[in-house]
């Protein structure tokens, strides 16, 4: 083998060795302390750059107050988190561009604004708090408008739609940035099947063309396998984690009680039937979910 | 009632070109402030900032009458009085929730009772106080110009920095966190900027004046526009104009104070749009 034969081999090995993506989300150890019981616990969790991350799990589960953690809206009681590497605070959150869907919540018809500012409110920190919004994020918001059937209707107050429009208003106000990391609190929860394959086209889109980091939430599972790469199943402490193509469809009848499937090469993570559950060596309150393999 | 009488002496009278100024500057501060007032429904806020700085100036004119204090250390210690009643409004806002209006109810009507029974009943005779509270619009001297300029400049800038981040707040002020959006100092900003106001709005004219500035335009840019920055250009123009009116009228025409004719037609205007708005309403 010649030497330039050699070294281009060599090259080829390089390429092919995977470069690890950068953190997106780092979580060591949450943390937080609720009354009477704890909100969350023994949250250890990563999230790459580029990733959809789905988060599914009852409700009271703490599904909201991870997210608020992530974003450092909330504050652990112990642990560590750190957002795209660095503590996450407001002066981050303003550097960032971030999207954010909350848990619907209906909004006040005294809200001041039309349907317009309401979205453009997403962009107005990103771009600036002086820069005029652009031609091209105007374009992106029509495409948005028009892809929820919201076109006709800008001008209307925004605190008049029906909840389930203020839903996808919303959605819109959180993509609008185009941001680095969206943020959804269970966004397919007021769309009807037509709003989610819309949502969903929109995010991949987003993703394919800005590489966003997303994290998304839900009760029902089973519309977030069609997005997210990796998902998580939280009961105030995250019981599994999974990538989307191992879990069947029969999970979601149950999550929190069902594993899916695992690789082979982890077979020492297998519940022991015999031995019963690991006890936990901290001060969590929740009892473990009986689990079983699928 | 001769008009063109009233313009010549307008043109020939420097006092009431100044108590135009006066006017004109102090109108401009408090109804830039209304609609953020009405919006996070702070009326009664304003109110009883105002009466705090009173009962500060109170306590400066009836209880310290042995210091020889200047007018200027009366203002401040009602200065003082009214950012503690304003920090105290913040914080109670945080903690009380709805509990806040009915205490703020509470101190502003306390206040109102201490004055019946300190003239009435004590037979204080405190007419500045007076004057602090319904009277005439303060003539102002060149160093007063300058420092209600120079006041008014500065929290229009304040404002016109921060006019985003406000409107943010107004809007969906927990989005406005996600965003980065220093919330609770946002809310200090604006507490200060409407106990300045208030202050020299009742220093230079006087409360009534003030509180009805504060209420009245904010209202009706509410009722003629959804769009937070239309409601304020609304809300200056009412209240500009309503200002430069009153104060004509009555100098001119009726021989009113101008403060009751200020809140006349402020109030006729409000009815008016509410009014006509109701109508619209029933007619779609």
């Amino acid at each position: 083998m010649s030497d330039i034969e050699l070294l281009s081999a060599l090259n080829e090995d390089w390429f092919e060795e995977d470069i690890p993506p950068a953190e997106a989300v780092v979580l060591h150890d949450g943390y937080v302390k609720g009354s009477p019981d704890a909100i969350l616990y023994d949250i250890n969790l990563t999230i790459n750059e580029g990733e959809c991350f789905g988060i599914v799990g009852p409700g009271g589960a703490g599904k909201t107050t991870l997210l608020h953690v992530i974003l450092g809206l909330k504050q652990l009681s112990e642990g560590k988190v750190e957002l795209f590497s660095s503590f996450p605070t407001s002066r981050l959150r303003r550097k960032l561009s971030i999207g954010y869907l909350p848990q619907f919540t209906e909004i006040q018809p005294n809200v001041p604004a039309t349907l317009m500012d309401y979205i453009l409110m997403g962009l107005r920190n990103v771009r600036g708090p002086f820069r005029r919004v652009s031609r091209m994020d105007m374009l992106y918001m029509e495409n948005l408008l028009m892809a929820l059937h919201l076109e006709h209707k800008i001008n209307l107050p925004v605190g008049y739609f029906s909840p389930g429009d203020q839903h996808k208003i919303q959605i819109i106000r959180a993509l609008a940035a185009e941001p680095k990391l969206l943020v959804l609190d269970e966004p397919f929860q007021r769309l009807d099947p037509q709003g989610r394959k819309v949502l969903i086209r929109l995010l991949a889109d987003l993703q394919r063309r800005t590489n966003a980091t997303i994290i998304m939430t839900a009760q029902d599972g089973e519309p977030l396998t069609a997005i997210c790469d990796n998902i998580a199943c939280l009961n105030h402490s995250l019981l599994w984690t999974a990538e989307s193509d191992q879990i069947n469809s029969e999970i979601w009848a149950d999550p929190c009680n069902c594993l899916p499937l695992q690789d082979e090469e982890e077979p020492e993570e297998m519940y022991d039937f015999e031995s019963g559950p690991e006890e936990r060596n901290d001060n969590t309150p929740h009892n473990n979910p009986i689990q079983f393999w699928r | 009632m001769d008009i063109q009488y009233a313009i010549d002496q307008f043109v020939g009278d420097k006092n009431l070109q100044m108590l135009f100024l006066s006017v004109i500057l102090t109108g401009l501060l408090c109804s830039l402030l209304s609609t953020f007032v009405v919006i996070k429904r702070m009326a009664l806020a304003g109110t009883g900032i105002g009466g705090a700085a009173l009962t500060g100036a109170f306590v400066g004119i009836a209880f310290l009458p042995a210091l020889n204090m200047t007018e200027w250390q009366i203002l401040a210690i009602a200065g003082a009085s009214a950012f503690a009643v304003a920090l105290i409004i913040m914080s109670l806002k945080r903690c009380a929730g709805a509990w806040t209006d009915a205490l703020l109810g509470v101190f502003v009507i306390g206040i109102i009772v201490l004055w019946i029974i300190s003239v009435l009943e004590w037979g204080m005779e405190i007419p500045d106080l007076t004057v602090y509270l319904i009277g005439s619009s303060r003539i102002m001297s060149d160093l007063d110009v300058y420092i209600l300029s120079g006041a008014t400049a500065l929290i229009f800038a304040i404002v016109l920095l921060c006019f985003k981040p406000l409107c943010a707040i107004c809007i969906d002020a927990d989005y406005a966190k996600v965003l980065g959006n220093r919330v609770g100092l946002l809310e200090f900003i604006f507490i200060g900027l409407l106990t300045a106001t208030v202050l020299f709005s009742i220093y230079y004219v006087n409360y009534l004046f003030t509180v009805a500035l504060l209420i009245f335009p904010g209202l009706c840019g509410r009722l003629v526009s959804v769009q937070l920055w239309k409601m304020v250009a609304v809300s200056i123009s009412i209240g500009v104009s309503s200002c430069i009116f009153s104060v004509f009228l009555s100098k001119a025409i009726v021989d009113w104070p101008s403060t009751i004719i200020l809140v006349v037609i402020q109030l006729a205007l409000a009815i008016l749009i509410f009014g006509s708005n109701r109508i619209r309403a029933l007619n779609a």
